[in-house]
């Protein structure tokens, strides 16, 4: 799972006065094993570690989609690739 | 004998034979011809239609022909093609991807492309060894026959014929062929038709297949991401250019259960559904062992990846980690996924395949950016049994060779609470790839972080064993 940037931490903990980095912590790690396990094979501890993870949220930080959504926005703006170079060169023009 | 060699500019049909035009243009072409005759048998005279049927192909499509014939006459004994040093692969369509491949090319390669009334010359968005990739073929090249090339400082190849036309652009592209075998290692990116929602209400269609550049660029930022970041663990000894890289964006596909691959996972990651590759990718005549899930989501915007599970069934190669005997599968019962924005940045293309490669069974590949373990085995992560206990000086013996642990977790320090730790650092100045590479510095650029020494070697002999199957 893509790591969480440092600017959208901070703008969780802006939006949500209080958060602390060892909440975000938990959730960052609830995350990260899910996808530790097997889906086909242990749905069922998935299934845990989301309620949890989602409780989490729920409490400390409500606005967590929309910050998201927002930075990724921001993100995605400031990262469009450049177009491609193209040279054109007519064969009548003189060098 | 004497040979003739040069482009077919005519041939001209008789009774009994046909007069061939070759040589560099019409007005200064050598006529030989081709003669059928009367005693001829059977398997001469389907020799010499094969010969007359290659000729007209050359014709038709440009490339040049060697023609063997007598020193005092003029009757075709044999025809060879010429071969050239490059091969465009799939046709040239205006915005499609376009790949050229060759040898030896050189990073400063462009594509030329000439017609009768112009060059157009093309920096390409990924140039490796053995092929030049563009994820969008500039309209302004002129439609009908050209010739393309490549050229870098001192440096150029054949020229090949082309047709360039302007459409329809391809459901399912090859970008490169891999190895010329039947299941050749693959990578695969496809446009998400559809997403689970969450709730499990049902499907909707992804914006991805309504924005078929954002598709192109992603894949291209795939592309570049995995074959020329700083790390070299796919492309090490060149063996990226026995991978084989298709892309697939269908159009026509319809939102359902079995299209959706791509599930929400709120507030905003978007995952795989893994369960659904084979069957979807099968559909395209494809099996990949690792499948890049494209999306145009805005709202599920956060990258993830499922392992791979290895085919138990199916052969593997066997190797040792802390003495424990464990196979590389060399197939996939279930391929590696990644659920990818078509929006990501960073190194996040990369990072998700260092998961996706990795198998549930024999060998997870996991995040470094938290503390914790889980169930099962993981290459790349350890835990201590308390925080305060010291960083072990070996991390793991693999292949019987023992790794180093990294005890400061280098440039970015392990947090007090942690007990997890992790290999040592290939380059101890910027975090391994699969730990927070948002946090890179000097230079802040994540594409320069690359794996640990153990997850390195033994990636290399994952990668090596399955692309060498």
């Amino acid at each position: 799972m893509e790591p969480l940037h440092p600017e959208l931490r901070r703008a969780l903990k802006e939006a949500h006065p209080g958060l602390t980095d060892e909440t975000i912590d938990r959730v960052e790690e609830l995350r990260a094993r899910r996808f530790e396990i097997d889906p086909s094979a242990h749905p069922e501890e998935i299934a845990r570690l989301d309620r949890e993870r989602m409780q989490l949220i729920n409490q400390h930080m409500p606005h967590y989609a929309s910050v998201a959504q927002a930075f990724a926005a921001t993100i995605a703006a400031a990262h469009r690739p450049p177009p491609p170079v193209v040279t054109i060169k007519r064969k009548d023009a003189k060098p | 004998m004497a040979t003739s060699t040069g482009l077919v500019q005519q041939v001209n049909l008789f009774d009994g034979g046909a007069c061939v035009y070759v040589g560099p243009a019409p007005t200064s072409a050598e006529v030989l011809i081709v003669r059928f005759d009367a005693v001829d048998s059977t398997s001469t005279l389907g020799f010499k239609r094969a010969m007359l049927g290659l000729l007209v192909r050359a014709q038709v499509a440009g490339y040049s022909v060697s023609l063997n014939h007598g020193d005092a006459d003029s009757v075709i004994t044999s025809v060879e093609t010429v071969p050239a040093n490059i091969s465009p692969i799939g046709l040239a369509i205006h915005g499609d991807f376009y790949t050229v491949s060759g040898a030896d090319i050189p990073n400063d390669a462009t594509l030329v492309f000439d017609s009768a009334a112009l060059t157009v010359t093309v920096t390409p968005d990924v140039v490796r060894p053995q092929f030049v990739f563009v994820a969008q073929l500039p309209s302004s090249i002129p439609l009908g026959r050209n010739t393309v090339h490549l050229q870098g400082a001192g440096w150029a190849t054949d020229a090949v014929p082309i047709d360039v036309s302007d459409g329809p652009r391809t459901t399912v592209r090859t970008l490169f062929s891999g190895d010329p075998k039947s299941e050749p290692y693959g990578i695969d990116f496809v446009a998400n038709p559809a997403i689970a929602r969450a709730d499990g209400s049902g499907f909707y269609a992804d914006p991805a297949l309504t924005d078929r550049p954002g598709f192109q660029g992603a894949v291209r930022f795939c592309l570049d991401n995995i074959l020329r970041s700083t790390e070299d663990v796919l492309r090490q000894s060149n063996m990226d250019a026995h991978v084989r890289f298709v892309a697939v964006f269908d159009a026509t596909v319809a939102v359902s259960d079995s299209s959706a691959l791509a599930s929400e996972d709120p507030p905003n990651i978007i995952e795989t559904r893994r369960d659904k590759l084979n069957d979807f990718m099968g559909g395209y005549f494809e099996r990949p062992d690792v499948v890049y899930v494209l999306t145009g989501s805005t709202t599920f915007t956060r990258a993830s990846a499922w392992f791979t599970t290895d085919d138990a069934n199916r052969p593997g190669t066997a190797f040792t980690y802390d003495g424990v005997n464990r196979t590389h599968g060399l197939f996939q019962s279930t391929p590696g996924s990644a659920a990818v924005p078509t929006s990501a940045t960073g190194l996040t293309a990369f990072h998700e395949f260092g998961h996706a490669a990795s198998d549930f069974n024999d060998g997870m590949v996991v995040d470094l950016y938290v503390d914790g373990l889980g169930a099962g085995f993981v290459v790349n992560k350890k835990a201590r049994a308390k925080s305060t206990d010291p960083v072990p000086a070996n991390f793991a013996t693999y292949q019987g060779t023992t790794y180093a642990s990294d005890p400061n977790r280098d440039s970015l320090g392990y947090p007090n609470t942690w007990t997890s730790y992790h290999p040592q650092l290939i380059d101890p100045t910027r975090p391994n790839m699969m730990d927070n590479y948002w946090l890179a510095t000097n230079p802040a650029n994540p594409r320069t972080c690359r794996l640990d020494r153990l997850t390195y070697a033994w990636y290399s002999d994952r990668l090596r064993a399955k692309i060498f199957r």
